[in-house]
């Protein structure tokens, strides 16, 4: 293994995620067959119909119980195993190069892990930033790739103008096909990130959404009079930090976060607010399995 | 006008620019902090408007202090105020003591400048179109500004009262006040067309109020109505207490002439007993000192040791006091050269009066010429030319002088009368303004001129006259004796002398025998008489220790022979010279200091005076409070409780407005929301 794995990705997290699998929640067509089974027509149904055999199909498929009671020729449809298209897209924009560990290292962690998930199930993995000036990241699929995939998980830096609008459209034009996309951002644009959201939705992927906020924005530990200098544009706000104003704040990041989700949840986008101060076991393991993106 | 302004209220005018623009520097210094997205700190500033009820007001908050401080400013320049005394009426007459008293220092730093302030208050509240009078009083009244509406004007010419030393009347200064504010009463005639328009004016009297009450007064359209009282304001404080020298002269000791006996007269106008160390200086050297013991409201005499052999000096009594009033902790006196009287007396021989003329007494203020009528001729000259101060012409008259035939050719005689003051015994002057009657027997004497100094302390109801004629009493004139048939003794001014007639004669020759007239010159009274009429008509000062004057009092020096002008010097030192009067006589009316006045000529010392105040009522500063002042029969309040004239409210205005700036500052950098 290379040296990565110290720092995004522990060994025991490994072993954990090897067990693990990506759940989409709508039916994709994969271009290869893969590990996995496609949900067709109701939950839990390998079966899915029979139909008349023609030359040429798979005589493995055919229904030899049928062919003995009707003397006709059924081949039975299954369905398909196929593979999945499992993108993260991670926002290099500086704002999330804040926090301790910062948000951008937590998303990477997480990246990293989910991607894992999906090598490990032979599941195409493109991980991508939303910086539209670096060069678009090849897929990934199967164990070996799994350096390589940290390798250049490990390479993303913040900075760059990133506009979160900006690099989402960027993504879908490049990306075409359908999948999983998990959309790691701190949502912190200045244009608002519903037209973002709305390119992913109008591609029909299967869209999550983690919103991940340093504890240092949730619980600011500031008084005093402040000079706010935005770390993107430079934009200053003057404020006098005082009780009643961080309750203000408070409020106001509860009311942001809280629009997310309902803009999320109206869409069919599964929204998660992650902190980046928990480890990222805890939200695969915890909330990603509960929210059903993974399956362990 | 100059603002009335302090330099410290000047600086701190000036120190307002400065400061406002020191609020720019002292832009609240922010501490700058990258977060990573302004975004939701903006949303939160945002909400805060949005969410909150005073939004709009808290949006345009800093509009809002600006437009309050603009009205804040507006309000000021408006000027509000409300008025402490109602200033009703449009005419004003302020009178301001300036008596001694008024420069009594319980109210810093004087009452005098304590009553200007009031004044001030009082023009700077009147209003356009009305018109103040201005009247500065002491014992004599001075209009320091007549009527006008010039503010400014008023306000100069208050300033430029001054303190006087003088004692106090309300008298005068009500009359002058009247004059412009009921002329119709100047008006001899009922058709007499009055010089101005009688005018109602308010009355408004500055004062300690240590005045006596003006009785024979009808203050007229100095009482326009009810609303328009006169307004008495008492200037200083209750419980004032001082001590003063009412008395201080010298008296010579009966026993032994020479020496001299100053004594004092000190008195304590205060609650509490005081003892105090007097000073007596001789010319500036301390004599004696002496601790008195003063009870408290009460008057003590201090009697000092006899100075012995003083030709002339100047003394000064001082106490230690360290009281509201210093000017009359000081007091002087003077003891002058004995001044004898030269006198020259015309007569063909009478024992008795000669014998009067003649004692040591008489001898210490008179040097007497006797001479006979036919010696008069050498003398003629020295009379005229005002060498003796008194003439006595018994029984003769003045030479006649030669003069030119009139037109008829008869020779008129005409008569010179002496540069002196004279005495006719049993004759006519030779003026034609004196008349006598024909000559009646045993006129009884009814009445005696006792107020007249030639007359003081004479009694003559013993005394008997055989045969007079009695006078005609001539223009200005004044019967020192009075008669049943007439006067028998009058006198009267002659330019700047006077000239007294007894209308009978001592003694009458007859047949080679001498016989009396009169009994007079056997009774005790005669001597006196001689002796009143040496000092009186003499000018003679037999206590030699000068006569003490009064602030305000005039100086009429007397036997200053053949030159025009004498010099005054004034205790400050200031030389003041003065002529000659059309009457021939010396008048010094500047008396307004305290203190030792030289007089002199042609570089001699001709004597000394001294002017203190001596006034109790002075002394006594207490203001009056609580008993009126009796105008006529108007009661005229001490309006204690009347303090300031007007509140200004402009300055209060202004602090708020710059106290206004200073939040807006802070608003506007502290992005205060609440």
């Amino acid at each position: 293994m290379p040296d990565t794995q110290s720092t995004l990705l522990s060994p025991q997290m490994l072993a954990q995620l090897e067990r693990m699998e990506l759940v989409s929640r709508k039916i994709f067509r994969g271009r290869m067959k893969g590990e996995r089974r496609s949900k067709r027509k109701g939950q839990s149904v390998e079966f899915s119909d029979f139909r008349n055999y023609v030359p040429g199909d798979d005589l493995r498929f055919l229904d030899w119980n049928l062919y003995a009671r009707l003397d006709r020729l059924f081949l039975k449809m299954f369905l398909e195993e196929e593979d999945l298209h499992f993108y993260a897209l991670i926002d290099t924009s500086a704002s999330m190069g804040f926090g301790e560990p910062t948000k951008l290292y937590f998303a990477k962690q997480l990246a990293a892990a989910l991607g894992f998930i999906g090598l490990v199930r032979s599941d195409r993995v493109k991980i991508e930033t939303l910086d539209t000036a670096q060069r678009p990241a090849p897929a990934l699929r199967g164990r070996h790739n799994l350096w390589r995939m940290l390798e250049m998980v490990e390479a993303i830096e913040p900075g760059g103008g990133t506009s979160l609008v900006e690099g989402v459209k960027n993504f879908t034009l490049r990306n075409t096909g359908k999948g999983i996309v998990v959309l790691i951002t701190d949502l912190l644009d200045k244009n608002g990130y519903e037209a973002a959201l709305r390119y992913l939705m109008a591609r029909d992927y299967d869209v999550y959404v983690v919103h991940v906020l340093s504890p240092e924005e949730i619980d600011p530990d500031v008084t005093g009079d402040l000079r706010l200098i935005d770390c993107e544009d430079a934009d200053e706000a003057e404020v006098t930090v005082s009780g009643p104003l961080l309750k203000r704040y408070r409020e106001t990041l509860a009311a942001f976060v809280e629009g997310a989700r309902h803009f999320c949840a109206r869409r069919d986008i599964t929204y998660m607010r992650a902190d980046s101060g928990t480890p990222v076991e805890e939200l695969i393991q915890g909330y990603l399995q509960k929210r059903g993106l993974v399956r362990g | 006008m100059i603002p009335m302004l302090s330099l410290w209220q000047w600086l701190v005018l000036a120190a307002v620019p400065p400061a406002i623009a020191a609020l720019y520097f002292l832009r609240l210094r922010r501490r700058p902090i990258e977060v990573p997205s302004t975004y939701l700190w903006k949303k939160t500033i945002e909400d805060l408007h949005v969410n909150s009820l005073w939004q709009r007001l808290r949006k345009n908050i800093l509009l809002l202090l600006q437009l309050l401080l603009v009205l804040l400013a507006m309000i000021a320049l408006l000027r509000p105020g409300w008025s402490g005394a109602e200033m009703t009426g449009n005419r004003f007459v302020f009178l301001v003591d300036n008596s001694a008293s008024m420069s009594a220092t319980d109210v810093e730093p004087t009452r005098l400048d304590d009553a200007k302030l009031r004044v001030r208050e009082l023009i700077e509240a009147m209003e356009e179109g009305d018109e103040a009078m201005i009247i500065s009083f002491s014992n004599f009244a001075q209009t320091v500004q007549s009527f006008t509406g010039d503010r400014r004007a008023l306000l100069q010419r208050l300033e430029g009262i001054q303190p006087t030393a003088r004692t106090t009347s309300l008298d005068e200064a009500l009359q002058a006040a009247a004059g412009l504010a009921n002329p119709g009463a100047s008006g001899f005639e009922m058709g007499d067309v009055s010089v101005a328009e009688a005018q109602p004016a308010r009355l408004f009297i500055f004062s300690d109020g240590r005045f006596p009450d003006v009785e024979n007064f009808s203050l007229g359209n100095l009482y326009p109505s009810e609303e328009q009282k006169p307004v008495f304001v008492p200037i200083g404080f209750g419980d004032t207490s001082n001590l003063a020298i009412t008395t201080f002269s010298t008296r010579r000791n009966e026993n032994s002439p020479e020496s001299i006996e100053p004594f004092a007269r000190l008195e304590n106008h205060g609650a509490e007993p005081a003892k105090i160390e007097a000073s007596l200086f001789v010319d500036d050297e301390l004599f004696r000192a002496r601790e008195v013991s003063l009870p408290a409201g009460k008057a003590t005499s201090v009697v000092f040791d006899a100075l012995e052999q003083i030709g002339s000096a100047d003394l000064r009594l001082e106490i230690k006091t360290g009281d509201a009033l210093a000017i009359d902790d000081k007091a002087w006196a003077v003891v002058n050269s004995p001044t004898r009287a030269r006198v020259l007396y015309v007569t063909v021989g009478n024992r008795n009066l000669e014998t009067c003329l003649t004692t040591t007494r008489a001898q210490r203020i008179a040097d007497v010429t006797i001479i006979a009528p036919d010696q008069l001729k050498p003398y003629q000259k020295s009379i005229n030319d005002g060498a003796y101060e008194l003439v006595i012409y018994e029984d003769v008259g003045p030479l006649p002088e030669k003069s030119a035939p009139d037109k008829d050719g008869n020779t008129k005689p005409t008569y010179r009368m002496p540069q002196a003051n004279t005495l006719f015994i049993g004759r006519l002057p030779p003026i034609d303004s004196w008349k006598a009657e024909s000559a009646v027997g045993g006129p009884q004497i009814i009445d005696l001129h006792r107020a007249h100094p030639m007359m003081k302390i004479l009694d003559m109801g013993d005394v008997a006259v055989a045969e007079a004629k009695p006078l005609k009493v001539p223009p200005g004139g004044t019967t020192l004796i009075d008669s049943s048939a007439g006067p028998l003794f009058v006198i009267a001014p002659r330019g700047g002398y006077e000239d007294a007639v007894l209308a009978f004669s001592l003694q009458e020759s007859r047949e080679g025998e001498t016989l009396l007239n009169t009994d007079w010159p056997i009774r005790t009274s005669f001597p006196l008489f001689v002796k009143n009429m040496l000092e009186y008509l003499g000018g003679a000062q037999e206590d030699a220790t000068g006569t003490g004057y009064r602030v305000g009092d005039v100086v009429t020096p007397r036997g200053v022979e053949a030159v025009d002008r004498l010099t005054v010097t004034m205790p400050s030192g200031e030389p003041i010279e003065i002529g000659r009067t059309s009457l021939g006589t010396f008048h010094f009316t500047g008396t307004d200091e305290v203190g030792v006045y030289r007089l002199g000529y042609e570089g001699k010392s001709y004597g000394r005076c001294a002017v203190n105040l001596f006034s109790s009522a002075e002394s006594r500063i207490q203001p009056r409070q609580d008993d009126p002042i009796k105008i006529g029969h108007v009661e005229v309040e001490g309006a204690s409780l009347w303090r300031r004239g007007r509140k200004e409210l402009w300055k209060w205005l202004l602090l708020a407005a710059l106290g206004l700036l200073l939040l807006e500052w802070y608003v506007y950098n502290r992005r205060v929301y609440i």
